[in-house]
């Protein structure tokens, strides 16, 4: 047997193993550059679960099951039975998500749903017009955010009820028999007071006096004109993404930002992503999330952490966190509820990971997806995400979280935008 | 060829109390055309294999499952690669370049239509009856044309019949690979080699195709050429690699080994469990990274790298005992090891198809388990259908 000796031909086989090698290296450079290059263009196909897909599914479920209130809502915080309409939103989402996934029994989702239904209904009305901005999910009084025993009417959200337009429409439309319930909550509620000149408006109660404001800065702006315009609300100054817009410079990414300087100018995933599981991109173009992502994957190049960066609650004290990629004339800032600086909370949302990844589908969200998918207890729900400083996961739970995630999963088992899959004939 | 390894580790064995050993190590006289040690590793991976594909909680499972980060596939395309290395050295010098070549080629396109066969028969049922082809395919993955062309052209991977597609590759790149060899190029075919592994650590996926069921293949060939190029490279120069094999002090080399070994089975004990460990969340997804099977990780390398030496070592050092109580299961099982895995498939559909099986009590599935192993070796010893299911 001839095998030839190991050290034949040595001079020409390293010339052209160097040679190889760094043909590697150019595709390397090659997929590099076309990794932070190119823009991403969302998945519009089904892709069939992995296990790991099946146990996330399971675990953002979980939290609904030991969140469940008589009342057929779900606690916004894990046992903490509070609740806006940007969680009764989530909620919506994460039951028909989990209808579909065949986590929940189409019966008991009939039941469920309509008891949550009815709940909305009854829900006294801030100034008998438009839903508080919280309730107590267990006794349905409106209330202020963390006092859940005393009665108090704190003004109304029309970024938070753009979302609930959204998902009551989706759920409307996909359920024909919840279409009626769905209709007797909306058509109590004073529509005009979510709009002027073409903004959207919001109320707020200070001192027994209420503010009466534009609400929305770009992103959140344009997905709650969206949803609001479903009902009739006309806002076409806020569903006009180029109409206050400008562009920062985040890590050599131009990121678009919103150039008032009135209030919190927030550029984070959460908006860009429910836009797109859901209308497809319809609210805020396809460009401008793909250049969110692009930034905080340039973060991750550089600094190599998973960045996916929202707005996130927290295990602790501030209890809520604004992780954004520009705020305020700055990039990379974490911000509290008052806007004070909470960057030592920095950290990466979950529900952000799966939303992107479901969305997009990139090498660098395979990555932030494969690495935090995992933080969850399986008895409880998804954990809110991790901290950077401690490297610790945010153990956090919440309706938010869990219903985003579940919503996200959804739109891969759809294979389209759920708007469109809710609306098509089945 | 067969005193490959041979003195490889006895060296070590020198010492009065050790010398009992000797006697139970591997003669290399012992098969004229084979090499025993390797059948009987073919033998263990395919075992597992079945076993893991019967999914269920009986005690065979305990062990074959998630103990360490290596499966029987890891074992098997290295094996493969090996033989084919060795037998196809052989095959040169006797035929010629020319003819060996056309063989590794007949092989690939038997694999291909026996992976096309399977993969549309099963998908094709998906349409018909869903639910009833589980575990390769849950639901329908399109319609009828959409699965045949889709299993054509490699844009189907089902779990328990994708890695034909892997070999059917792998055959198709061996004339390559070997004219390359011939001319004593071994270098640069490691230099692309870890070139296409170095490429799928950094950019995952980016010379995948995209299957119709699934995001990604889970046998991607930018992964999983690594571990066949280094057994064809391996057993080519066997000699050689021998020799080098020979001078490695055994004692301290197998010691560290086994080390490694143990500690990645206690690290995969608690690296799924929150918390425990890595406790540091970014050093924790690159554990999970480096880790993973689809991409085999440079972690999972280093445990592969320890536990076939081992592996081997153990075979070759406790041959006599081991040959005794389960060659005649095992060698026959490894040297028939495709015709074991074609007649897998269905014996899995069924599995699957039997209420209760895949959740049902320990014992039985055990015993069951064992029956089809028994019946597989059976249908090899009574040369069932032999002249029509590749072997």
């Amino acid at each position: 047997m001839t095998s030839l000796p190991l050290r034949s031909r040595r001079p020409w086989s390293a010339i052209l193993s160097v040679c190889i090698v760094l043909s590697a290296l150019f595709v390397h450079q090659l997929l590099l550059w076309q990794e932070t290059k190119v823009l991403p263009t969302p998945i519009s196909r089904s892709i069939p679960f992995s296990g790991e897909d099946h146990q996330l599914a399971n675990n953002a479920w979980r939290y609904f099951e030991a969140n469940r209130l008589p009342t057929g809502l779900v606690s916004s915080g894990d046992k903490f039975p509070a609740t806006t309409m940007w969680d009764v939103a989530s909620q919506l989402a994460g039951m028909t998500a989990a209808r579909e996934l065949k986590l929940l029994p189409a019966d008991e989702f009939d039941r469920w749903m309509n008891q949550t239904l009815t709940s909305l209904a009854k829900l006294p009305l801030y100034h008998k017009e438009l839903p508080n901005k919280a309730y107590n999910a267990a006794t349905l009084i409106p209330v202020s955010y963390g006092k859940l025993d005393h009665y108090q009417e704190i003004g109304f959200s029309a970024l938070d009820l753009g979302r609930l337009s959204r998902w009551l429409d989706i759920v409307a439309a996909r359920y024909p028999q919840h279409a009626a319930a769905v209709k007797a909550i909306t058509s109590e509620w004073t529509l005009t007071r979510l709009a002027a000149n073409g903004q959207l408006m919001g109320a707020t109660v200070k001192d027994n006096k209420e503010t009466w404001n534009q609400e929305g800065r770009l992103g959140y702006e344009q997905y709650g004109a969206y949803g609001l315009a479903k009902l009739g609300v006309q806002a076409k100054v806020a569903l006009d993404p180029k109409a206050e817009m400008t562009t920062a410079k985040v890590m050599g990414v131009d990121v678009p930002v919103d150039k008032r300087t009135t209030y919190h100018n927030y550029v984070t995933s959460e908006p860009y992503i429910l836009d797109g599981l859901e209308s497809g991109f319809k609210a805020l173009p396809v460009e401008y999330a793909g250049r969110v992502l692009q930034a905080q994957q340039q973060r991750y190049l550089d600094t190599h952490q998973l960045t996916t960066w929202s707005e996130d609650n927290l295990d602790k004290a501030p209890w809520f966190v604004y992780n954004t990629v520009y705020v305020n004339g700055a990039p990379w800032k974490s911000i509290d509820s008052s806007g004070k600086d909470a960057s030592e909370f920095r950290g990466s949302s979950t529900k952000a990971a799966v939303g992107w990844h479901m969305l997009f589908r990139t090498r660098y969200t395979a990555k932030a997806y494969k690495g935090l998918r995992w933080l969850a207890d399986p008895s409880k729900g998804v954990f809110a995400g991790y901290y950077e400083t401690t490297q610790q996961p945010n153990r956090a739970l919440t309706l938010n979280t869990n219903g985003i995630i579940l919503e996200a999963l959804l739109y891969n088992q759809a294979g389209k935008p759920l708007e469109a899959w809710a609306h098509e004939a089945h | 060829m067969l005193n490959f390894f041979r003195n490889n580790s006895s060296s070590s064995l020198q010492s009065p109390g050790l010398k009992f050993l000797q006697a139970w190590r591997y003669d290399p006289d012992m098969g004229k055309k084979r090499d025993f040690r390797l059948d009987f590793l073919r033998g263990i991976a395919i075992v597992f294999m079945v076993v893991n594909h019967l999914e269920s909680h009986s005690y065979f499972n305990n062990i074959t499952q998630g103990h360490i980060y290596a499966s029987a596939a890891e074992g098997f395309v290295f094996l493969s690669g090996f033989v084919l290395g060795m037998v196809t050295l052989k095959r040169i010098d006797r035929e010629g370049l020319k003819s060996a070549m056309k063989k590794l080629l007949d092989r690939s396109r038997v694999l291909y239509v026996t992976s096309f066969t399977l993969m549309v028969v099963l998908g094709l049922l998906s349409t018909i009856a869903p639910g009833m082809t589980r575990p390769s395919f849950e639901a329908a993955p399109g319609t009828w044309w959409q699965i045949i062309v889709a299993a054509a052209t490699f844009h189907l991977a089902p779990p328990v019949i994708d890695i034909l597609q892997l070999y059917v590759l792998l055959l198709l790149v061996s004339p390559g690979i070997f004219w390359l060899l011939r001319r004593g190029f071994w270098l640069p075919i490691l230099a692309i080699s870890w070139s296409l592994w170095g490429l799928q650590q950094v950019h995952p996926y980016s010379f995948s195709l995209h299957p119709i069921d699934r995001e990604f293949p889970y046998f991607t060939f930018a992964t999983w050429q690594l571990l066949y190029v280094h057994g064809v490279l391996m057993g080519y120069y066997r000699t050689e690699v021998g020799k080098v094999w020979k001078r490695i002090p055994k004692l301290p080399f197998l010691l560290a080994m086994g080390g490694l070994v143990i500690g990645f089975i206690v690290a995969a004990q608690y690296d799924m469990q929150l918390g425990l460990w890595p406790a540091n969340v970014t050093n924790r997804a690159l554990w999970l990274r480096f880790t993973d099977r689809s991409i085999n990780g440079p972690i999972r390398l280093v445990n592969l790298v320890a536990l076939f030496s081992l592996m081997f070592a153990a075979v070759d050092a406790f041959w006599k005992p081991l040959y005794k109580t389960l060659g005649s299961l095992l060698v026959p099982l490894g040297q028939n090891s495709l015709y074991v895995y074609i007649l897998h498939v269905p014996a899995t559909v069924v599995w699957f198809l039997i209420p209760g099986l895949v959740q049902g009590s320990a014992w039985l599935t055990t015993v069951l388990q064992a029956v089809a192993i028994a019946g597989f070796w059976f249908l090899i010893k009574y040369k069932v259908l032999f002249n029509i299911i590749p072997r």
